[in-house]
């Protein structure tokens, strides 16, 4: 507790303690700043394709997301996958959540070789309908 | 604690130090609040640019499609048209949408110029040389939906 004189009014440093709060926003804008840091390299490594045409998402259930690389690397949720582990790892997921949308995040300089297994294994399992992501033009759709 | 007292000024309940000092004592706070809603709008603002993703449907069943409700009724089987992006030397070109092969802008130009009363019911494959660049599949991909056909790949 402080001891004030009523004599001598009010003291140096009164008023709102924007310590916390400084803090708080600081935590705030490194969190951001990382998070989209996080976003933009996880992004950079499949460039995929814009079109004029599209369904956006509105998914009830979270969709399957498999990516391939510009090298032909497949990715499941984000982590590089082992092809001849594909068909197993797809099953399971597959499984796990029946009727959910399987995504291909293809990267536009990926040769069509390195998807077709990808649809061949999708088709080995009973998947019938993909969804290619693309992007929206800027300033449209 | 600081004392206060409470005083009426212009019909309205006043705060006001007994001493008279300044009740605005403290730092600025608006400059401050002014520049972290600026921050939180472009971190909003490019989060929402960079969430500019959506996609195209494809069947890859390898089976015939099945006929939609207009065509039994018809009793005719689903008229499917075969497309393939081939590469001949570097350059894509795409088989299928006449005699000759024909560049990617010159095959958009095709599909786009197509009249289909029910494009839904037209089903299109897509198949690919195994080097030609996924970009250029789904921009075949992107010219037959804007048509509204079922496409299917191969």
């Amino acid at each position: 507790m402080r001891a004030v004189s009523i004599i001598q009014g009010s003291r140096k440093g009164s008023g709102v303690n924007v310590t916390p709060m400084i803090d708080v926003v600081m935590c705030l804008i490194v969190f951001y700043l990382m998070v989209g840091q996080l976003a933009i390299e996880k992004r950079a490594q499949i460039s995929i394709p814009e079109t004029t045409t599209g369904i956006d998402p509105n998914d009830t259930v979270d969709p399957i997301v498999i990516g391939i690389g510009e090298d032909g690397t497949i990715h499941l949720d984000n982590d590089t996958i082992d092809p001849a582990r594909l068909k197993g790892e797809l099953q399971g997921l597959v499984s796990r959540s029946p009727g959910a949308p399987v995504r291909v995040r293809a990267d536009e300089r990926a040769g069509f070789g390195d998807v077709r297994p990808v649809l061949d294994t999708l088709e080995a399992i009973g998947v019938t309908s993909v969804e290619f992501v693309t992007l929206k033009p800027m300033g449209g759709g | 604690m600081k004392p206060w007292i409470h005083t009426h000024e212009h019909g309205a309940l006043r705060k006001r130090s007994i001493t008279g000092a300044p009740t605005t004592s403290g730092p600025m706070m608006t400059p401050m609040v002014d520049v972290v809603l600026v921050i939180l709008i472009f971190f909003m603002g490019s989060a929402t640019i960079a969430g500019h993703e959506w996609f195209l449907g494809a069947s890859i069943e390898d089976n015939d499609p099945q006929p939609t409700p207009a065509a039994p009724t018809l009793g005719l089987p689903t008229p499917i048209i075969e497309t393939r992006v081939v590469m001949l030397g570097t350059t894509p070109h795409v088989l299928g949408l006449g005699p000759d092969p024909i560049t990617l802008d010159e095959a958009r130009s095709v599909i786009s110029s197509m009249d289909m009363d029910d494009p839904d019911t037209i089903v299109v494959t897509i198949s690919a040389d195994d080097d030609a660049p996924m970009g250029d599949v789904v921009d075949l991909h992107d010219s037959w939906n804007a048509l509204g056909v079922r496409v299917r790949l191969e």
